[in-house]
């Protein structure tokens, strides 16, 4: 009786929580991405023509996101009849594009007009510490290209 | 060409799905599956139970001691606590459906202040002295022990072991799921929450089977449900969990039953044994 209200308060509160999180990340992700726009981000491993005088700087973005309570159980459920884990979807997601806004803000601020070779890595935080939260780490590096200035 | 930065559109690598329908849908169907296997292995466990023939249970758990030998007084009983088992032991006997043969049952005493019976497989049943205190004439007694007997005539104890080895066995085989021991305890509770109903059908079939015991050897029911009005009394009675979460059927429940058989064939209530009232006095000293 006692675990099923701990574990109910537990699903309750990781919910609120992780969605009113994810809310407002989204918002502000969604805003960011918007304002920052004029910066091209590309995979190229080379430098485009045109922009081979100019300063050329490494950039890295890196968050660590932890899943909460809710979102574990979902995924704990999925692992037994498969498909899509959308709970843990939305927070790679968000992950991954926080590192990405967090590069390129750092981007932007050296005067960058581009940022070539951009690399995404993902690992897991927690990995092979069965019960531990799980939370994962996404790292964005790439290349930003500024005019020299004068 | 110019370049012409574009917002790419929401929702591909994420699913606009709310979380609780997810919740939902995952939640009641896992609930669905559970609740039909536990079932179908607790009926299958419970049907070839009855192969094992009775004789071959009374030697499995002819020696097997079930509980720790320091509460029992199987050796280290007063003169007084070996009278009262063998009284036990005598009205046990008197009870027996002469009709069933093959049965075997003995009867232990136990020392704890809390009111409780219980039957294991090979038909040992234990007394504990609180029952005794509980109960007020020897019909509430036998009632008692009565239900015990009816349990292992219908052979409870050995179902209800094959169902928990059963059970646990599922258990094990989902066990290590990834998302670590919530998944498990989720389908296991929900399991528990199925086997839980078959133990109370067990009950049940015992109260009936019990009462008709004791009607056969008193010509009347009467005393019945002295003992559960007794529990019913007690102060841990307010903390009683809803009957989904218990072993047993609500306590009400079992009262009016055995009222209403009291009710159509009441009598007197035979006094409870003397031995046992010298028992009580020894306690109450103590």
């Amino acid at each position: 009786m006692f675990d099923a209200i701990v574990f109910l308060s537990l699903m309750l509160s990781g919910y609120l929580f992780g969605q009113y999180f994810e809310r407002r990340h989204y918002k502000s992700i969604l805003q960011r991405e918007k304002s920052s726009l004029r910066v091209p981000l590309l995979t190229l491993k080379t430098t485009p023509n045109g922009l081979k005088s100019c300063d050329a700087a490494l950039v890295t973005g890196n968050v660590v996101v932890s899943v909460d309570y809710f979102k574990r159980f979902l995924a704990g459920l999925r692992s037994i009849v498969g498909g899509r884990v959308k709970s843990y979807e939305s927070l790679v997601d968000r992950a991954r594009r926080e590192a990405i806004l967090r590069m390129k803000e750092q981007a932007i601020e050296r005067g960058a007009i581009v940022v070539t070779n951009v690399r995404i890595e993902t690992s897991s935080i927690s990995k092979g510490k069965g019960n531990a939260i799980g939370s994962i780490e996404v790292l964005a590096y790439g290349t930003a290209i500024a005019p020299y200035r004068v | 060409m110019e370049y012409e930065p574009k917002i790419i559109p929401e929702g591909i690598n994420t699913s606009r799905e709310h979380p609780m329908r997810e919740l939902f849908v995952l939640v009641s169907g896992l609930a669905v599956v559970v609740v039909v296997v536990t079932s179908l292995l607790a009926v299958s466990t419970d049907f070839l139970i009855q192969y094992i023939p009775l004789e071959k249970e009374n030697a499995w758990f002819a020696n097997e001691t079930f509980i720790d030998a320091e509460v029992t007084d199987a050796d280290s009983g007063t003169l007084l606590e070996v009278e009262v088992e063998q009284q036990l032991q005598q009205l046990v006997v008197k009870l027996q459906d002469q009709e069933k043969t093959g049965y075997r049952f003995t009867v232990s005493l136990l020392r704890s202040e809390v009111p409780n019976a219980f039957v294991v497989p090979g038909g040992q049943i234990f007394v504990t002295s609180g029952l005794l205190e509980t109960v007020a004439s020897e019909n509430g007694l036998a009632m008692v022990l009565t239900h015990e007997m009816a349990h292992q005539y219908h052979r409870h104890p050995l179902r209800s072991l094959g169902r928990g080895v059963v059970l646990s066995l599922v258990l094990m085989v989902i066990s290590g799921v990834e998302g670590g021991g919530l998944v498990e305890s989720f389908v296991g509770n929900t399991a528990l929450l199925t086997s839980l109903s078959f133990s109370r059908e067990q009950e049940h079939e015992a109260d009936l089977l019990g009462i008709d015991l004791l009607t056969k050897h008193y010509g009347h029911a009467s005393g019945a449900s002295e003992f559960f009005e007794a529990v019913l009394e007690r102060p841990e009675a307010d903390s009683e969990m809803p009957e989904f979460l218990s072993t047993h059927p609500g306590i009400e429940g079992r009262i009016d039953l055995l009222r209403s058989y009291g009710r159509q064939s009441g009598g007197d209530v035979t006094p409870l044994p003397e031995v046992i009232g010298r028992y009580l006095e020894s306690i109450q000293n103590a």
